[in-house]
């Protein structure tokens, strides 16, 4: 009790603080330099939605609606139609990215591996409606991406 | 060489005596804004950097070499932001309150003695001058709280009017015991009776009014532990809510300038102003005319350097003390500052009383 | 005319208008911020009269804490500025009041004879911090003290009658929970407690 006392009339915790501050304000500084720096990114990495096609051209999405009803978010919307050629393909694949959480579930429901997710982090949008992307923004993006997302994805299938 | 530019700024100020005295004040008066407004504008620079430091990041880094121009940058954004004027505030009190407060910020360093000679007015009741200033300040919070037509900046100016009036008479107090030591209320009187060496200065003796003082000084800026007014997690920001671009700068730039007015104080009350922490017989060992032993006997003599020194450390304890402590609560700073710091004073007060009829102390010899 | 007295006229000029404004304005805080104006500028009055220890004092107190309160409240009460009820009721008195006082001040201003009074000139070499300490501890001291006791009293009562319903209150004592130390609090359990 008096111990007690005499510690917090000595202000004996606050100078014990002040000793950790100071004692911090020497250490190596861990932070990165943002834009010149960066931090390594994994294979895993969850960032902007892709939509892949197989190496003929063919896109993979076979419109199951298998991340569509997998999507905690509710942030996928998909509406199919039978193609000429008898399959299933999508006509609207819409990502709402201010719904999406980034969780993969939508990657790891996916059975043909079309939606995917890659290491874009940074992006902005300049407009209303910009946040969603639509089949061809997401199949842009695939496309522009293929080398990186298959390097990752066989990268993924071997760490299962 | 540092003889020379003493030298020569003496031969400036007899030039300027000669003129007449409106001009020569405003002259003396720009010469004491323009290093403080300058040094302000660094501290918010040396606040970000030595805080980011002591959570372990870098600060401002980017605007000019090490981030040096930061300052500038904000400076020139928020001039250049528009100021808006919340609908049915009082646009004259709410104009006028971040007057106020920059006025009274920089009118209380109308007494301070830089030096021996170095003082713009140096008046008897130099010590009630700046108190009565400092106690001006929380007008300048009132009317902009008010003024603001918002909950928050009334919460946080109500706020912080109670918390400046409380500890205003513990930092009262505190002055009283430096006041019965020194006997007199001009702030040069002060420093003088300080002579000696580092064990002369006023916080040995008085080292609970010292504690006492500084912890008050730090509630009376709003600043942390103490910035209940700011309480941005349930103020937002208290009573400058509403204010941006150049009404924001000016209640900012006056809320530094306080810290390092009550720093400068702290300085001169406790720690002996101008004066060099070294006795003087100890200067004996110098050779005169040795050049780099003029240099050291410059350093080491009484001067400017010693009170620039002195402010610049409790202006670094200001930042230390932001690094290191949380909020207290609205109840926890009253408690303190009626039932702990005012009765602590009262005590040693007493035991001051109590030494100087005795006379004992190193103030008697 | 010197430099002085036109300052004069000027400070004085300011007490008389604000004097008239605290009076006329209907926004209670406007009034007391014209308060404000108004001990500023007689602070300043007296300084030019080389009192700068009363002047500073008068500044500290009122300005800096008196009126700091008043303000509190009147922030705090949302005064709403109501029609008078009668305004010829309103008249009748404060035409008489002011009669009186200014008959009051009157005599005191005309018929007491201030050119004769002596006016004791004190030390110039002495500050007159220290010819006021003096008079206080010495001379009046009686009265001073008796002064220091009614306030004393002031402010226990104030006190008293505050902390009438503190039995009720919801609060927390920050004496208590600075006593709490982490062993009364906390209590770590081994594997087999559970």
């Amino acid at each position: 009790m008096l111990k007690n006392y005499l510690k917090s009339f000595f202000l004996y915790e606050l100078l014990l603080g002040m000793k950790v501050t100071f004692s911090n304000m020497f250490k190596k500084k861990s932070t990165l330099h943002y834009p010149f720096e960066k931090a390594p990114q994994s294979p895993r990495f969850r960032g902007l939605h892709a939509l892949r096609r197989y190496p003929s051209g063919e896109e993979r999405c076979i419109g199951c609606k298998l991340c569509e009803a997998v999507c905690p978010a509710l942030a996928i919307n998909i509406d199919t139609e039978e193609r000429n050629d008898g399959t299933r393909r999508t006509t609207r694949y819409d990502i709402d990215l201010f719904k999406c959480i980034f969780c993969g579930f939508c990657e790891e429901a996916c059975p043909v591996d079309a939606i995917v997710e890659t290491r874009i982090f940074e992006y902005h949008f300049e407009d209303r409606g910009e946040n969603i992307l639509q089949k061809g923004d997401l199949l842009k993006i695939g496309e522009r991406f293929e080398e990186e997302i298959s390097v990752d994805q066989a990268a993924k299938a071997q760490r299962n | 060489m540092f003889d020379y530019i003493v030298n020569y700024f003496n031969i400036l100020l007899a030039y300027f005596n000669g003129l007449s005295i409106l001009p020569y004040t405003l002259i003396l008066i720009t010469m004491i804004m323009v290093p403080l407004l300058i040094l302000v504008a660094y501290y918010t620079y040396a606040e970000r950097k030595i805080i980011a430091s002591m959570q372990g990041r870098l600060g401002p880094n980017v605007v000019g070499p090490k981030g040096l121009l930061q300052p500038f940058a904000d400076g020139v954004k928020l001039f250049f932001k528009e100021i808006v004027i919340p609908t049915d505030s009082n646009k004259f009190l709410f104009l006028l309150a971040p007057i106020i407060t920059f006025t009274v910020a920089f009118a209380a360093w109308a007494v301070i003695p830089f030096d021996s000679v170095l003082v713009l007015s140096d008046i008897n009741a130099g010590l009630l001058y700046i108190l009565a200033m400092t106690s001006l300040g929380i007008y300048g919070i009132i009317i902009a709280g008010w003024a603001s037509n918002s909950k928050y900046a009334l919460l946080g100016a109500m706020r912080s009017a109670a918390l400046i009036i409380a500890y205003e008479i513990a930092m009262g107090f505190s002055l009283v015991g430096v006041i019965m030591v020194s006997g007199s209320l001009n702030l040069g009187d002060i420093i003088s009776i300080q002579k000696g060496s580092f064990f002369n200065w006023l916080w040995v003796p008085l080292f609970p009014l010292f504690i006492i003082y500084f912890i008050a000084g730090v509630a009376e800026t709003n600043r942390a532990p103490f910035d209940v007014a700011e309480g941005e997690s349930e103020l937002v920001a208290g009573f400058h809510v509403e204010y941006s671009g150049m009404g924001f700068a000016v209640f900012f730039i006056a809320e530094y300038a306080n810290m390092i007015l009550i720093s400068a104080l702290t300085a001169i009350l406790f720690f002996g102003g101008w004066l060099s922490p070294f006795s003087v017989e100890s200067l004996g060992t110098f050779a005169v005319n040795d050049f780099t032993n003029n240099i050291i006997l410059f350093f080491i003599n009484d001067g400017i350097h010693w009170f620039i020194l002195k402010t610049l450390f409790f202006m670094f304890c200001f930042i230390w003390f932001r690094a290191t402590f949380p909020r207290y609560r609205y109840d926890q700073i009253m408690r303190l500052g009626w039932k702990i710091l005012i009765p602590l004073t009262l005590v040693w007060i007493f035991v001051e009383m109590l030494f100087i009829h005795y006379k004992i102390g190193p103030w008697f010899n | 005319m010197d430099i002085i007295s036109i300052l004069f006229y000027l400070v004085t000029s300011v007490v008389i208008i604000s004097s008239i404004g605290l009076i006329i304005v209907n926004n209670t805080v406007h009034a007391a911020l014209l308060l404000v104006l108004i001990f500023f500028n007689t602070a300043v009055l007296w300084l030019m009269m080389n009192a700068e220890f009363l002047a500073i004092v008068l500044v500290l107190v009122y300005v800096g804490a008196v009126l700091v309160l008043f303000l509190f409240v009147i922030m705090l009460l949302d005064i709403q500025v109501k029609k008078t009820v009668s305004k010829k009721l309103y008249l009748l008195f404060s035409v008489t009041i002011s009669a009186i006082m200014f008959a009051e001040l009157y005599l005191v201003i005309f018929y007491h004879d201030f050119q004769n009074s002596t006016v004791e000139i004190v030390n110039k070499n002495t500050s007159n911090t220290y010819e006021i300490g003096l008079l206080l501890f010495t001379e009046h001291i009686f009265s001073f003290e008796v002064t220091a006791f009614i306030l004393l009293v002031a402010i226990i009562a104030a006190i008293a009658i505050n902390m009438t319903d503190r039995q009720r209150a919801l609060r927390q004592d920050p004496g208590k929970q600075i006593l709490e130390t982490k062993e009364k609090r906390l209590k770590i359990l081994k594997d087999d407690e559970l």
